[in-house]
């Protein structure tokens, strides 16, 4: 059950209407609300197979023991291992056995291993992340522990959010929890658009340019240059569109709901390096990693080159967490390396003064700069996606190599990616105007949230609503991120 | 102050509704397909209607006088070559000018006049089924050419297209079907739903078939090619069925026409001992594709090499068509 589905929103129409109920007079208990909550999401979860729910459930319970016996006693640290342990056991288990088995023996060039027959859990690695972060985040104090189940249960369960996040901390839910927080026609209003402007950019933009990059991914021994740089450009804005959108959707179900979740995304592609695009991309994981793993491992406390080892540990294992092939390591790394690189760079060259007295031309100096900052930062996370979405180093490695060498080919120049650049642009540009209108003038997208209650407005949303039914791609595609 | 809500609610509804419907006539606007009475096909469109579809290719032009996509009227002018066909020869993915019976009333110039009633959901055996009566009606003086994409199709269909029992294509071209259909964006979401069923794209022929029985379809297609011998020599105008596979990708660069050897080597036989012109453009593809990495079929939105033939593959088609009359004409007149 995806969001795009309609047994989703089927689901969600139902999980609303009894929400509606519970606010009925003799109803309207908090108690009820999450369970009833929690049972949507265990419904929502099972949908895929009823046996992941088992476990969703094993994960709650350890962190539920684990944090309650870290707040009685926490210098015993016991718990706090087995609160971490349990659950990278499990990721490890589920998603990365057979792919250390199989890399282990064909290095030393064993045959016969023995494989397990199990299927990856869906969103597996953003459930755990949030049960662990509960646990970290009550030994340090900065989350309070939950005695009730049953919204401990719902904090790692909340089907808006459980299979491909954002990954939302304790410390921001269960507070949520703690307030009187419904449906109600204004949150409705509001998450509605939020949900339906990520339903655009994935069943329209991402969906349709799934179908060429796919096409060029498959044989990119078929293709000219040109049209292997188009799909390396589509399969950046198809990741973007696909992830931020589902994000969006999680963004807007919750909303509906009630609850709130943080922003994912915030214009990535507009970063004038490395370090800024992981602040803007994915932000709750590029977070999760800095908190949970930078940080303990020393950060930059410890000297430049423990720095740099502490970028490159964070890098490759966030690598890994988006799946269990050397492909992914390999992304990790080369972006690890990219971030290390500019430390360097921003420690030998600090930013020159600014020695153009005039203000026109500062501008216009500036502006050469950033551009040209943002075109190298791209050019850099393009190549990269090639290797996140080849699924060999050979596919990789012939992709970049017909690119350099400019082979010939067949030429498709595929209108949806002219399309999403066109989105994209507008998108982007909406979204820095607006910021320069701000006090701060930092970007921080944006959601086109209408006022509904005007009779244009109205029509613009039915008229959106309507393009997204019929410009939908309608065949099947799962979210790119529902495997990691 | 409810009743105002729903009130607003519903006219913002009804507004964006228009809205809709007036982007649909750009990015896809397709005729009522109506039953013809002259039983040339099993439908024709709606007559002088326009048509312009952005969903597969950019295709755009506007229907003749009989609901066929055709950049001439039929006012029962001679017609030299009648081509009958499904959608991929109908050609409404590209424009109009550019379909393959354009392009060879071009290559033509004057001497020859091609006329189309390739029409979708039309293949071989409805084409098989209709024949005579088109036959008869337009009177072709030299060839008649029939399109297939497929080698491949039911036993009980060619049976019962011999007969002129085929099951007709049904319209729903009556009273509030009729207006339903004339509602752009309705076709659009009709079309969505569709692809959602998955039956959106060409109902190949195969489908139907459940087992390859070689021998039972050696004979069934042995049946259907003396038909059209029959009719070729009792009309006098000569048949030619052209095949137009999908080309798919290998590895390493190569290419290969998609086709089942046994159905492919079974229908070009038949075609031979029964004096039906064949010719497979899988050779003419391929040899497009190696010298300039041409596809025929695909557009620049939708799956590459997939689909309906696109302006390369109708110029390819009319290109071949053309050399091969022309190759038969002179080994005519030398005769």
């Amino acid at each position: 059950m995806t969001f795009s589905s309609i047994s989703f929103f089927i689901f969600f129409t139902v999980v609303i209407l009894v929400m509606l109920v519970t606010k009925i007079k003799i109803f309207s208990k908090r108690k009820l609300r999450h369970t009833i909550l929690l049972v949507a999401s265990y419904l929502f979860y099972g949908w895929w197979n009823w046996r992941f729910c088992f476990l969703m459930l094993v994960l709650t319970v350890a962190a539920y023991i684990s944090a309650i016996q870290i707040d009685r006693k926490p210098e015993n640290k016991f718990y706090l291992y087995s609160g971490i342990i349990i659950p990278l056991v499990i990721l490890g288990i589920f998603k990365y056995f057979n792919f250390f088995v199989s890399s282990f023996a064909e290095i030393f060039g064993i045959h016969n291993t023995n494989s397990l027959n199990i299927i990856l859990p869906v969103g597996i690695s953003f459930y755990t992340f949030q049960s662990l972060s509960y646990t970290i985040d009550v030994y340090r104090k900065k989350s309070r522990v939950e005695k009730n189940f049953i919204r401990l249960a719902l904090y790692i369960s909340f089907f808006p959010q459980l299979v491909a996040g954002p990954i939302v901390r304790a410390s921001d839910f269960l507070p949520q929890l703690d307030e009187e927080r419904n449906v109600n026609s204004n949150n409705f209003k509001t998450g509605i658009q939020i949900f339906s402007f990520g339903l655009f950019k994935k069943i329209v933009v991402a969906d349709w340019l799934s179908v060429f990059v796919d096409n060029v991914f498959r044989t990119p021994g078929m293709f000219h240059a040109i049209s292997l740089i188009l799909a390396v450009i589509a399969y950046s804005i198809q990741i973007y569109f696909d992830f931020s959108g589902y994000s969006d959707m999680a963004i807007g179900c919750a909303k509906c709901l009630g609850y709130d979740f943080a922003r994912n995304f915030n214009l990535p592609y507009i970063s004038g390096n490395i370090t800024e695009f992981w602040r803007r991309w994915h932000i709750s994981l590029s977070s999760w990693l800095k908190e949970y793993l930078y940080i303990p491992l020393g950060g930059n406390r410890k000297g430049n080159a423990r720095t740099y080892i502490n970028n490159m540990i964070t890098m490759l294992l966030g690598g890994l967490w988006h799946g269990a092939n050397w492909t992914f390591l390999a992304w990790g790394g080369i972006h690890g390396i990219a971030l290390c690189v500019h430390k360097i760079y921003k420690d030998i060259l600090p930013p020159p003064p600014n020695t153009v007295r005039h203000i026109f031309a500062a501008k216009i100096l500036n502006f050469i700069r950033c551009f040209f900052a943002v075109l190298l930062t791209n050019l850099f996370v393009c190549f990269c996606w090639i290797l996140f979405r080849a699924d060999s180093f050979s596919t990789a490695g012939q992709i970049i190599i017909r690119i350099i060498t400019w082979q010939n080919g067949i030429i498709q120049i595929y209108s949806w990616v002219v399309a999403a650049i066109l989105i994209l642009l507008s998108a982007t540009i909406t979204a820095i105007i607006r910021a320069y209108r701000t006090k701060s003038g930092e970007t921080n997208g944006f959601y086109v949230v209408l006022d509904l209650s005007k009779f244009w407005h109205l029509v613009i949303f039915f008229l959106f609503i309507g393009l997204i039914i019929g410009l939908a791609f309608v065949g099947t595609n799962p979210f790119i991120y529902f495997q990691f | 102050m409810r009743q105002n809500k729903a009130v607003k609610f519903i006219l913002a509804g009804i507004t964006a509704f228009l809205f809709l419907n007036i982007l649909c006539l750009v990015y896809y606007n397709i005729p009522v397909h109506i039953t013809t009475q002259t039983g040339v096909t099993d439908y024709a469109w709606e007559k002088h209607a326009f048509y312009s579809k952005m969903t597969e290719g950019f295709g755009y032009g506007k229907m003749n006088n009989e609901g066929f996509n055709n950049l001439r009227n039929y006012n029962k002018q001679p017609v030299d070559i009648l081509i009958m066909g499904s959608s991929q020869m109908e050609g409404t993915n590209v424009p109009q000018n550019k379909t393959a019976a354009a392009l060879l009333n071009e290559l033509f110039n004057g001497l020859k006049y091609a006329y189309n009633i390739g029409i979708s959901g039309h293949d071989f055996p409805h084409i098989v089924n209709n024949i005579e009566t088109a036959i008869q009606y337009y009177k072709p003086s030299e060839y008649i050419v029939i399109e297939t994409g497929s080698m491949q199709f039911s036993i009980q269909d060619m049976e019962e297209s011999i007969n002129g029992t085929l099951k007709r294509i049904p319209s729903y071209d009556s009273k509030i079907m009729f207006f339903l259909q004339k509602i752009p964006y309705l076709r659009l979401l009709y079309l969505q739903y569709r692809h959602f069923t998955g039956n959106g794209g060409e109902n190949g022929p195969e489908q139907n078939i459940i087992a390859f029985d070689k021998e039972k379809y050696s004979t069934a297609l042995d049946a259907v090619m003396k038909r059209l011998h029959q009719l070729s020599t009792e009309y006098g105008a000569g048949i030619i069925i052209f095949y137009h596979p999908h080309l798919v990708f290998g590895g390493g660069g190569l290419i290969s026409e998609d086709t089942v050897y046994e159905y492919s080597a079974l229908f070009k036989n038949s075609c031979l001992r029964n004096d039906v012109i064949f010719i497979n453009m899988a050779d003419c593809f391929i040899e497009e594709y190696n010298n300039s990495y041409i596809l025929p079929h695909g557009f620049s939105n939708t799956v590459i090499g997939a689909g309906h033939l696109n302006r390369n593959g109708h110029r390819l088609i009319a290109n071949e068509l053309f050399r091969q009359i022309n190759i038969r004409e002179k080994a005519d007149s030398i005769q």
